[in-house]
């Protein structure tokens, strides 16, 4: 008895429909991804004259052992991401909470929670930018009616990370609210009637039923956010420029500073490699800690 | 070859003092200093600027690339305002069409570099600075050589005169035989002043450094005008700390090409630098550059400020500045280690991947010719050829010092090939000590940078 042998489990025709996709896949990412670490092994500077040359492993060596800014680029990013993918949580959840009550005018703050959200992030930082202005921005204005600063929020180095912060946050609240809200709605509500039958609080409620029960939802929304967080580019670039001087260089400002600027696409080529590493191992490490609250609901 | 860049840049700014000299009285002369290889003089009569009309020569056909489509990338600064109004007056002569797209520095920076990276045909004429990216571009074989267009009478009018642009600036704009573009601006650092502050605080205007400190101090209104401002952000604020470097005895480079500003008298250099502009310049002045310090100025929030001499026009526009006859232009103050000045060119180039190479030329044979450059000096923009001039629209005041700033001035940046990347290691050293840190730790951590960028670069 002859097997009849089929490619890939699938008829000719399912492969015809899935073609498309893969091809669309392959060609957008799976090539570029490739390519970046073809150049990552070697060295070149982009121009007409001369060819890409191979240098191996020497780039990550360079980049790993003997790379001071790098090192404080990648802890920039990792503290920028952290802080705000927690801020943006807690005012988050807060926010769904509000907005999972019923009250007057409800519809409308739903329908504003999305804004900030729609509107072109290059847009939103230079609006940022404009209002941090020391003479002329909006908030040194205001702050200065009632007394305060006026204060350095793009020109100090301390300062400035934290302005990046805010406007991040300002931006992208509203899409773990939106996470949330969805979260909260699907949860069901008789653990919550059975903690105030038992005589629970609001707060206690919140804490021992609501959260635990919220926590895998929490963890996709964390992990999404925080993945984006830690490849902004255009809010950085366009509000501090990685300044001032490198206070604000996360890894990928630095990486487009190397391409663009020194003319060095082998050598980013292995800054993004290895960044690309590390997102992957931080949002592997969330994924894990998503199961690992699932199965213990 | 970066040594040589350097010499005959200090060769272009005795060659150029020549220009525009014609109308005052005592000129001098590219001959006078020893070691040039000029020996002409400057023109003694001139005549009107020739109206765009008379351009034309009987028998050059203008019309040659009629229909053509050029796109041109400029950064703002004072050549790109002041030529922007001419552009319809190419596209009726020659009747080539002009996409000119104008962006601030940074972002000009960024998406030249971007587009030619990506080794893009859509661009064909760009403004470049040879001293920031001469090197690494004619490295990467992004400019079209354009030494064989001038000497094409098929393409290049009789009336241009090629041979009036200044040898030594010629010469610092070939790199490895390569014309990389055509000099369109030569500016000086140049000292604007309040002058009305100045006397209401019964001061002269200060000649050394230390009468300049001490002037700070005086006509300092931490709630209104601040003493002064000068650039602080970072990359940006490199090429006036030059002029500072050099009057405190130190040089950004040895013979070797390596760091040699974090000698004692660099870091003298840095440290006044730092320590004036924090203590009596604008808040938030470590992230701003000549697009916020300027208005500043104009709008009588800043008693000094120093930087290129070409914004000579905008600060003088009744439109633009107020008190506009109270601005006074004074000699940057000279120092323990001598009076020097600095000075950055800027030039029209030719992308090598361009597809309408005779048009470009064109274009840029137009915004360099006789007729165009005289109307343009009008402004403060000044040119690289010898046979224009100053009108009598611009202040004396302001040519005298000029004219003065050229003799002595020198590079505005390091003559290396990572000029970029050394930029932002001294600049992020700047931003530092005017934050407050200590000049000595962050220009050895700059020089460290600075050399590692350098031998990489090889």
């Amino acid at each position: 008895m002859t097997v009849k042998k089929r490619l890939f489990r699938w008829e000719p025709f399912e492969i015809g429909f899935l073609a498309p996709t893969v091809v669309f896949v392959a060609v957008m990412m799976v090539l570029p991804l490739v390519y970046t670490l073809w150049l990552s092994l070697h060295s070149w500077s982009g121009g007409l004259t001369a060819e890409p040359l191979w240098v191996g492993v020497s780039n990550y060596v360079d980049l790993l052992l003997n790379d001071a800014r790098f090192r404080a680029a990648l802890a920039r990013t990792i503290w920028f991401a952290g802080v705000s993918v927690v801020l943006q949580t807690i005012l988050g959840v807060a926010y769904a909470l509000l907005l999972n009550r019923h009250f007057l005018g409800r519809g409308l703050f739903r329908a504003l929670l999305l804004l900030p959200m729609t509107a072109t992030p290059v847009a939103v930082a230079l609006i940022w930018r404009l209002m941090y202005q020391p003479q002329l921005g909006l908030i040194n204005q205001l702050l200065g009616l009632v007394g305060l600063g006026p204060y350095e929020w793009i020109s100090g180095p301390s300062l400035s990370m934290w302005s990046l912060i805010i406007a991040d946050t300002w931006q992208w609240t509203p899409l773990i609210a939106l996470i949330v809200l969805a979260g909260l709605s699907a949860l069901p509500t008789e653990p919550m009637e059975a903690a105030a039958v038992d005589g629970a609080g609001p707060i206690l409620t919140f804490r021992h039923v609501t959260l635990p029960l919220l926590r895998p939802t929490l963890v996709i929304a964390m992990t999404l956010r925080l993945i984006e967080a830690l490849k902004t580019f255009d809010l950085i670039l366009v509000v501090t420029g990685g300044g001032p001087g490198f206070a604000t260089e996360t890894m990928n400002v630095y990486a487009y500073r190397v391409t663009f600027q020194y003319q060095q696409l082998g050598y980013s080529g292995a800054l993004l490699t290895t960044f690309l590493v590390v997102i992957a191992a931080l949002a592997a490490a969330l994924l894990t800690l998503r199961r690992r609250y699932e199965a213990a609901i | 070859m970066v040594k040589r860049l350097g010499h005959l840049l200090v060769l272009l700014a005795l060659v150029l003092s020549a220009c525009g000299g014609a109308t005052e009285e005592s000129t001098t002369t590219a001959g006078d200093s020893p070691g040039t290889t000029e020996v002409e003089a400057p023109p003694t009569t001139t005549e009107p600027p020739a109206t765009s009309t008379e351009v034309e020569e009987e028998g050059f056909d203008w019309r040659q690339f009629e229909g053509a489509e050029i796109r041109v990338l400029a950064t703002q600064n004072p050549w790109q305002a002041a030529i922007e109004p001419l552009l319809p007056e190419f596209e009726e002569l020659t009747g080539i069409d002009v996409n000119f797209e104008s962006l601030p520095e940074e972002q000009f920076r960024q998406r030249l570099q971007v587009e030619l990276t990506a080794q893009s045909t859509e661009v064909d004429g760009f403004m470049s600075a040879v001293l920031q990216e001469g090197i690494s571009f004619t490295r990467a074989g992004w400019y079209e050589d354009l030494t064989p267009f001038p000497a094409n009478p098929a393409i290049t009018s009789p009336d241009y005169g090629f041979e009036n642009f200044g040898a030594g600036l010629i010469e610092g704009h070939t790199i490895d035989g390569v014309l990389i573009g055509m000099p369109i601006l030569t500016d000086t650092e140049m000292l604007y002043y309040r002058k009305d502050v100045l006397e209401a605080a019964g001061i002269e205007v200060p000649t050394t450094l230390e009468e300049f400190e001490a002037a700070l101090a005086v006509v300092d209104d931490p709630n209104g005008a601040r003493a002064w401002g000068s650039r602080g952000k970072g990359a940006a604020a490199v090429t006036q700390m030059s002029t500072f470097l050099y009057n405190f005895g130190a040089d950004w480079t040895d013979d070797t090409g390596h760091a040699a500003f974090d000698t004692p008298e660099g870091v003298a250099a840095f440290d006044f630098y730092g320590r004036n502009l924090n203590a009596y310049g604008p808040t938030g002045v470590a992230g701003m550059s000549w697009e916020e310090l300027m208005p500043l100025f104009q709008q009588g929030q800043l008693v000094f400020w120093n930087d290129s001499s070409a914004f000579l026009g905008s600060v003088i526009d009744p439109e633009q500045a107020v008190d506009v006859e109270n601005i006074g232009f004074a000699r940057m103050p000279a120092g323990p280690g001598g009076e020097y000045n600095s000075f950055f060119p800027w030039a029209l180039s030719m992308s090598s991947l361009s597809q309408n190479k005779e048009a470009t030329w064109y274009f840029i044979q137009w915004a360099t010719s006789r007729d165009v450059v005289d109307r343009l000096q009008a402004e403060g923009v000044a040119g690289a050829r010898r046979d224009t001039t100053f009108p009598d629209t611009v202040p004396s005041e302001w040519v005298e010092v000029f004219q003065h700033n050229l003799e002595i001035a020198r590079p505005k940046l390091p003559l290396v090939v990572p000029v970029a990347e050394v930029r932002d290691a001294i600049g992020a050293a700047m931003v530092s000590i005017i934050g407050g840190g200590d000049a000595e730790t962050e220009v050895t951590r700059a020089a460290e940078s600075f050399n590692r960028a350098v031998d990489a670069a090889g």
